[in-house]
């Protein structure tokens, strides 16, 4: 009894593999009973049952099949692979295996990164990559008996950097597109001042105006920012008192280009009231109120109402900023964007998609 | 005439001045495929200077390729993308030539020279 015991012991602590390796019908195959394999085939199906790296054996001129456990998350809901040919296994990737697994019986040892690979392990194809080396198996006198196969599956990891890449891009051409507005501006801004002082100033505040947007907006393949956010860092540098601007209305979110309009508006007009308007005295008052239908805010209305400032007078000239709060404003909203002079105080009112319901 | 399609409308104002103070007479600004070819139609431009992403369905390359099938007018590019993916697309519109966002408005005026001085010698070979 000790004798027979003494052929199986190679596949102690094994695992689960080992007990399907022990099951299996072996006889009727060309490999023959257990009890008849050569020393080099038992001692290398001990060492890849002990590996916790995923790996195959590919046995013989028919490629015989064993694996460890490491290597069952690989094979998925496949059919049980152990004592099948690596190539019915493998059936439907083997027009790319195949050539690597010949190199291997031929004694050369191929190691690729992330391989794909059209795999079928669940009844349907899916494309997985896989980091793996085929590497030929010798006995003592040097004769090429099989293969090796150590793989990791990295599927997750390819996906993973390639959505990094597709965020990448986007963030690049973001950074672009950003750029070119800034050059915008900048150039119209030295344009339209009088001074430098007053060109920096003016800069300056659009620039930042530019820069808090990017604190609330949500990047992925498309960008959004929520309304409260962008009013919020629009007057969050100009430190003013409690209860002088009041804003009210939906928390929606603004696409990129909305958000930037409307926080460059808004920088426009405090930076406005500050100077001449109603946050210009001690008493005068801001009040901000937006409404909005449509899941994209196409249907945004949004009113600045100033009061008890300073009588207003109209500027003689439309100046960059005016330009900047009116038409690139109506061109990003799709729709009407006006400022108003009147004595008592300044209004400012954007109408996207002519919803001209006032609020 | 040249016609501008550009969807950012502080960059479009920028280009617009550029373009006048350095001579050249503007076919009109579009924000998208459509509107880019609207205008194609009414006013033959000689060139467009055309961003790739733009209000709408489609792109500059489809505004582009279409303009260049059925009016025969070729684009310079003026666009933050600069992947081989996008300039493949576009190949088939003969593209004048690519500035790459952000570029500067003396660039921009150059290029645009020297692609109405490439369509004349085309014109007279």
């Amino acid at each position: 009894l000790s004798v027979a015991v003494s052929h199986y012991r190679f596949l102690n602590a094994g695992g689960e593999a080992s007990r399907e390796i022990m099951d299996f019908e072996w006889k009727s195959t060309s490999l023959g009973p257990i009890e008849e394999w050569p020393p080099v085939l038992k001692t290398t199906i001990a060492l890849m049952l002990r590996s916790t790296f995923p790996k195959a054996l590919a046995w013989g001129p028919e490629f015989i099949t064993f694996h460890n456990d490491a290597f069952r998350p690989i094979l998925g809901k496949k059919p049980p692979a152990i004592g099948k040919s690596f190539k019915e296994v493998w059936a439907e990737a083997w027009d790319k295996i195949g050539p690597i697994a010949r190199d291997a019986l031929a004694g050369e040892s191929t190691f690729i990164e992330n391989f794909p690979l059209a795999v079928n392990r669940d009844g349907s194809h899916e494309k997985a990559y896989f980091t793996f080396c085929y590497s030929p198996v010798l006995d003592a006198d040097g004769a090429i008996l099989g293969f090796m196969d150590t793989v990791v599956e990295t599927t997750e990891m390819v996906e993973a950097q390639r959505r990094a890449d597709v965020l990448n891009a986007e963030l690049g051409h973001r950074i672009r597109n950003i750029l070119a507005l800034v050059g915008s501006i900048a150039s119209q801004t030295l344009r339209s001042s009088d001074n430098l002082a007053e060109a920096e100033s003016s800069l300056n505040h659009r620039l930042r105006a530019l820069a808090s947007v990017q604190d609330v907006l949500r990047t992925g393949s498309t960008s959004d920012a929520e309304v409260h956010g962008i009013v919020a860092t629009a007057l969050a540098p100009h430190a003013l008192q409690d209860g002088r601007v009041t804003a009210e209305g939906p928390n929606v979110q603004l696409p990129e280009e909305k958000a930037l309009a409307l926080s460059l508006a808004l920088n426009e007009l405090v930076t406005n009231a500050i100077k001449y308007g109603a946050l210009s005295n001690e008493t005068g008052t801001v009040a901000i109120a937006w409404d909005v239908e449509g899941t994209e805010g196409q249907d945004f209305h949004l009113l600045w109402r100033e009061s008890r400032g300073p009588a207003v007078t109209a500027p003689l000239k439309a100046g960059f900023g005016s330009r900047l709060i009116q038409n690139h404003v109506a061109k990003a909203f799709g729709g009407k964007a006006q400022i108003t002079f009147e004595t008592a105080g300044v209004t400012y009112e954007i109408i996207a998609n002519g919803h001209e319901t006032s609020l | 005439m040249i016609l501008l399609v550009e969807d950012d409308y502080l960059i479009a104002m920028q280009v617009e001045i550029a373009l006048s103070e350095a001579g050249f007479e503007l076919a009109g600004i579009a924000a998208s495929a459509d509107e880019a070819i609207e205008i194609a139609v009414a006013h033959h431009p000689a060139l467009a200077i055309m961003d790739i992403r733009l209000a709408g369905k489609r792109d500059g390359i489809d505004a582009a390729l279409e303009l260049f099938r059925n009016h025969d007018i070729r684009c310079i590019f003026a666009t933050a993308h600069s992947d081989p993916d996008t300039s493949k697309r576009a190949e088939p519109a003969q593209p004048l030539g690519w500035l790459q966002k952000p570029y500067t408005m003396a660039s921009l005026v150059d290029e645009v020279q020297r692609a109405l001085e490439e369509l004349g010698r085309n014109r007279t070979q």
